[in-house]
């Protein structure tokens, strides 16, 4: 009786029917692949967005879970309005993915700005200035995550701020050419 | 029921565990399921956790029996986790990712949120070729779809590997 009950509630597992061997299953499958995708998300909502799009470039397993986080549309609603489309970017092959569209059309100037694009920023000029000051001069890092947390939900960017010595290393001015988008 | 009443586990290899009643009820999935059959005196089976990790998870749960935040404590996801978790968690990361998989099926919220926050603290600050190495992951991208997804994200031209 015991066991039906608790055989109903095995999480989605499918290596199962070897569980009484958890040893040899190490070394035949790595660990990682066992975790549940639930899992993941919620190890991935412990990051904000620069981190997860490194963390999508990992591999094509990655890359599926990562993309296909809520957090994505999320940011494009609040970014772009909640009556917003995706468009096609120049440059980038035709996609369905608020991720492909809130990565390549961010400055990546910082985490407080990642929604803000030449499509939606109005002020381009305003934009430039921001993306020509060295990161980390132009905002209280702090103070940017806050405001990023403010925007995009409590579950992103948690520990954003540790990060914030990261440099950008590259120019933005290309980057923003690049990303023109076609109206 | 009484308040002393103990359970009895059973790990994968069969080693038999008794523990008390309210650090059972730790894990949401015992204590449902002693809630909705009752205590019948019998040894309850957990096929996927192994017997040094029902251990790891026993400790967690005996460490935090008396703590009346167990369950909302970790609601403030940029809180610190504290000392003793964080010693509890520098374990090599097949226990550790065990211990997720335990936390998981046997639902206790507080560990999966600390062994989830762990991981997560690995992969922080780490570049995709870092992340690879540090979880053993082969990169299946082909050299194209690599450079796709550079693209798509942005980086095209930035630090990677």
């Amino acid at each position: 009786m015991i066991i039906k009950v608790l055989s109903s509630n095995v999480t989605g597992n499918t290596t199962m029917n070897s569980s009484t061997r958890p040893s040899r299953l190490l070394v035949l499958e790595p660990v990682h692949k066992r975790v549940p995708v639930e899992v993941w998300e919620q190890i991935l909502s412990y990051h904000y967005p620069s981190q997860l799009s490194r963390i999508s470039m990992v591999n094509k397993n990655f890359n599926s879970i990562v993309s296909l986080l809520e957090v994505w549309s999320r940011m494009f609603a609040v970014a772009h309005g909640p009556k917003a489309h995706l468009r096609p970017l120049l440059d980038i092959p035709k996609s369905k993915r608020y991720m492909t569209f809130m990565c390549s059309s961010s400055l990546h100037v910082c985490e407080s700005c990642f929604g803000l694009t030449e499509y939606n920023a109005g002020n381009l000029s305003a934009t430039a200035e921001v993306v020509n000051l060295p990161r980390g001069k132009v905002f209280d890092e702090i103070a940017a995550i806050k405001c990023m947390r403010l925007q995009f939900g409590g579950d992103v960017g948690v520990e954003a701020y540790n990060e914030s010595t990261e440099e950008y290393d590259e120019k933005t001015e290309a980057r923003i050419r690049w990303y023109q988008l076609q109206e | 029921m009484s308040a002393h009443s103990q359970i009895l586990l059973t790990s994968s290899e069969g080693t038999e565990f008794i523990i008390d009643r309210d650090i059972a009820d730790k894990s949401m999935l015992l204590k449902c399921m002693l809630e909705d059959i009752g205590e019948i005196g019998q040894a309850v089976p957990l096929p996927n956790v192994s017997g040094p990790i029902l251990t790891k998870v026993i400790e967690y749960c005996t460490h935090h029996r008396d703590d009346p935040n167990f369950l909302s404590a970790n609601d403030d996801v940029a809180a610190e986790i504290d000392e003793w978790d964080l010693e509890y968690c520098k374990v090599d990361q097949g226990t550790l990712y065990e211990l997720i998989l335990a936390a998981n099926y046997l639902d206790i919220k507080p560990l999966m949120d600390l062994t989830c926050k762990t991981v997560a603290n690995m992969i922080k600050a780490k570049s995709p070729e870092e992340i690879r190495k540090t979880f053993n992951i082969t990169n299946d991208f082909t050299p194209e779809e690599e450079d796709q997804v550079r693209r798509e994200n942005g980086k095209g031209s930035r630090r990677l590997s």
